[in-house]
């Protein structure tokens, strides 16, 4: 009983651990860079002189805007770059120094962290998924069947604006955890594992590999608004299902690139060309929380 | 007497090539590091005439003088420790006068002259492959990491006068290999799996599709917390 | 604009009239015509809990929806609730404050008196124009938060808060209070459930306090008449079958409905985007 209670503890970070399993094996190349920059940090494990698994980096919330970046009196990677294709892992985002987010704003939107010495200036590379968990108020309880909230609305308010709107808009898709209760978990239903997930998420890059070809782009993820504009065509019903999510949802205006974004992805997991209106409407299920904490 | 022997640093992500040339001569007994060395790089000093002496040589008093070559960039670290005894120690004669302008030399040294691991070899090595060098020195531990490049002999050495004896062909050290195709097949695993967990189907299709899209996400929801029964 | 209303007003409050340390004039930006229907002032605490805020605007919405005025001093908390609440329902409020009109207190409430105005709502206070904000004159001006009402609903106070003396005033001009119960462990209600313990009445809807008045609740008709409005296609059926007012996990629908989970998405955006389910935190769904 123990062991189970254990295992559901920490339902965000349990799923956060398994993104890599579905993510597309490391090739040589990338597998060599990541293996670079963790050689420079100095914490390749003893008997694996090479990384082959995506690497997953979860900072502790105290960490420095330094360490978070890299820099330094010897300049080091930071955990960005530690992150290199691979995922970056912020548990209890709202405990995070402000102005440690701050500096890995850039990064994120760039790839590359450029650190500035007395007569040289570095560049490390960041191109990871960034991921983040956050209770849904400070004492974490707010919506919960088990135990009443405590907090009032203005401290939930408050602590929901922690999250800066820059930081805010580099996320494109939000996700309710609910905790799971132990009976429900001994179904014995048959459950999917990792590997057929991978194929479905490998067949879906490929397409994005091919698309993006001249774009100078690898995935949806990256797109700009430009090329939004160029790749995340709707037709008329799925434009008028959308225009109708805003007016009703109350969804935020930074939504909308998101949203097509995601189902651009959606679309490519189906394998169709186009997006089409289920793919616009699943998309809209994962920015819920913008209708109910940032309605702005 | 002049010698130079080739090492490796780093800027950022890539190595580049330093030449520490080493002028040991009659005079005052002094010890001088120039090109730009930060204060890591000034205490190899200390470091290496220690090792040196506790190796079993015996470092005479002579005027020394080091130059890292190319002068004008910063060097961090304490990986030139071991570039910078050999250099003496030709010059002392202890080593054999040989062509070693295809060997580069990288490591720490320990007070009693053994080698200790430094960071950053494998970048190291694949800018030493680049410029056409045929054989790097390292550090034992290190040698693992630096077999990764291809067609560049990897010697990992344990101490001073191990390194010393090798060069003078008292010893034979078998350069390391490693077997990539394996090693990326024995721990190309990831050991966590979704099948682990059951019945939040709803959060595992958001992650394939933040995995398909390479997107950014964010988790929200209550703590799970343990009632004391 | 600001015009002022003294006693031999015809707008001036004739509820206000009744009590004994009126204002003599009193300063109103707004629709002044408000200021003799029938209200009820809604208070509480400005630190209150996200129930009470439910609550407090739940009443206010369905208060307003029977053209009751809601009454309430633009604090933050149960007050801003109250004023958000009944500018849901038909619209009718009155912002009472206890400083000048110079200033906006407290300065995240700017929106609030702005959407107040805008929704012909009106903005009161006795003091001249550049008074500025001062916690000492917050308690007299809830005499005329409850002076102008017909009663006063209290949500959440804290023993020995504002709320609770403004309960007592209200008793003192001849008021009806009521008083929303809370939990037994909840600090902000223990002012409130000490009000009941003391022979306040305890409210569980609107119907207990329009039963004071004779009135008759408009509402509920409504909802028979909307109930049957409800059209849903058969593709949705499974799903919308599924959703009670009992809110249910999207996993489980998941798992009921045994569709997949892409599809179960698909149909809930439809569902939503037609307005008859809500999502509620945790991914929890119920009917409208």
């Amino acid at each position: 009983m123990f062991a189970n209670w254990k295992s559901t503890v920490r339902g965000k970070t349990m799923m956060a651990r398994r993104i890599p399993s579905i993510l597309p094996d490391l090739s040589f190349e990338e597998a060599l860079e990541t293996t670079k920059i963790h050689s420079i940090a100095g914490i390749l494990p003893k008997n694996q002189p090479i990384i082959t698994t995506r690497p997953f980096r979860s900072p502790h919330h105290t960490v420095s805007g330094t360490s978070l970046v890299g820099g330094g009196r010897i300049p080091k990677p930071g955990e960005i770059s530690l992150a290199h294709y691979g995922v970056l892992f912020l548990d209890e985002l709202p405990e995070f120094k402000k102005d440690a987010l701050e500096v890995m704003r850039g990064p994120l939107e760039d790839g590359l962290v450029t650190i500035s010495r007395v007569n040289a200036t570095l560049t490390y590379p960041c191109d990871f998924i960034f991921v983040a968990s956050m209770n849904p108020c400070p004492c974490g309880f707010y919506g919960s069947k088990e135990k009443e909230c405590t907090c009032s609305p203005q401290a939930i308010t408050k602590y929901m604006g922690k999250i800066s709107g820059p930081l805010l808009d580099r996320i494109d898709i939000q996700i309710e955890v609910s905790p799971v209760k132990y009976q429900k978990l001994s179904d014995d239903d048959e459950i999917e594992n990792s590997e057929k997930i991978k194929e479905r998420v490998n067949k879906a890059r490929r397409i994005q590999l091919k698309r993006y070809q001249n774009e100078n782009i690898y995935s949806n993820s990256e797109l700009t608004p430009k090329l939004i504009e160029k790749y995340c065509e709707l037709n008329e019903n799925s434009k008028k299902i959308l225009q109708i999510a805003f007016e009703k949802l109350g969804l935020s205006a930074r939504a909308y690139g998101r949203i097509l974004k995601v189902a651009r992805t959606i679309a490519d997991l189906d394998g169709k060309e186009n997006i089409l209106e289920e793919h616009i409407t699943e998309a809209i299920q994962y920015r819920s929380l913008d209708k109910k904490y940032w309605k702005n | 007497m002049l010698s130079i022997v080739k090492s490796m640093a780093l800027n950022g992500l890539e190595g580049y090539l330093v030449d520490v040339q080493v002028d040991v001569s009659a005079g005052m007994p002094s010890w001088e590091i120039v090109g730009l060395p930060d204060i890591s790089v000034k205490e190899a000093k200390e470091r290496v005439k220690t090792a040196i002496k506790n190796s079993g040589y015996e470092l005479l008093s002579r005027k020394i003088i080091i130059n890292l070559a190319p002068a004008n960039t910063r060097k961090e670290g304490s990986l030139f420790d071991l570039p910078i005894a050999i250099g003496i120690l030709i010059d002392l004669e202890v080593i054999c006068k040989k062509d070693i302008s295809n060997i580069a030399f990288i490591g720490e040294l320990s007070l009693d002259g053994k080698l200790n691991k430094v960071n950053g070899i494998l970048p190291m090595c694949i800018e030493a492959k680049r410029l056409g060098i045929k054989k790097v020195i390292v550090p034992k531990e290190n040698a693992k990491e630096a077999a990764v490049v291809k067609g560049l002999k990897i010697i990992g050495v344990d101490n001073l006068v191990e390194t010393v004896e090798y060069l003078n062909n008292k010893i034979d050290i078998e350069p390391e290999n490693v077997d990539l195709d394996k090693l990326f097949q024995e721990v190309n695993k990831y050991n966590l799996d979704f099948s682990e967990v059951k019945g939040q189907e709803h959060i595992k299709r958001a992650l394939e599709v933040v995995a398909a899209g390479g997107h950014n996400c964010l988790l929200i929801g209550n703590p799970r917390f343990a009632e004391k029964q | 604009m600001e015009q002022i209303i003294d006693v031999s007003h015809q707008c001036y409050p004739k509820e206000l009239l009744k009590i004994k340390n009126k204002p003599l004039k009193l300063h109103v930006i707004g629709n002044e015509k408000l200021l003799n229907n029938k209200c009820i002032a809604i208070v509480g605490s400005r630190n209150c809990t996200a129930y009470g805020f439910k609550v407090a605007k739940q009443f206010a919405k369905e208060l307003s929806q029977n053209d009751i005025t809601i009454v309430s001093g633009l604090a933050l908390g149960i007050d801003s609730a109250a004023h958000l609440g009944a500018l849901e329902g038909i619209g009718s409020t009155i912002a009472v404050l206890g400083h000048g009109f110079k200033y906006i207190f407290p300065e995240e409430n700017e929106e609030l008196y702005k959407k107040i105005l805008n929704n012909n709502g009106c903005i009161i206070t006795e003091y001249d124009f550049d008074v500025e904000p001062n916690s000492k004159n917050f308690p007299q001006r809830n005499r005329i938060v409850s002076g102008i009402s017909m009663g006063v609903l209290i949500v959440e106070a804290k023993s020995k808060s504002g709320s609770t003396i403004t309960a007592r005033l209200a008793k003192e001009q001849g008021k009806n209070v009521f008083c929303v119960p809370s939990n037994l462990d909840s600090i902000h209600g223990l002012g409130t459930n000490r009000l009941i313990q003391k022979g306040t009445k305890l409210v569980l809807g609107i119907d207990d306090i329009l039963e004071e008045y004779n009135i008759k609740n408009a509402l509920v008709k409504d909802l028979i008449i909307e109930d049957k409005k409800i059209e849903i296609k058969e593709e949705y059926l499974p799903i919308y079958n599924l959703i009670s007012n009992e809110p249910i996990n999207i996993n489980e629908l998941c798992k009921k409905s045994k569709m997949n989970i892409s599809k179960v998405n698909q149909i809930l955006t439809m569902l939503e985007i037609e307005g008859v389910i809500e999502e509620k935190i945790g991914k929890e769904f119920i009917r409208k």
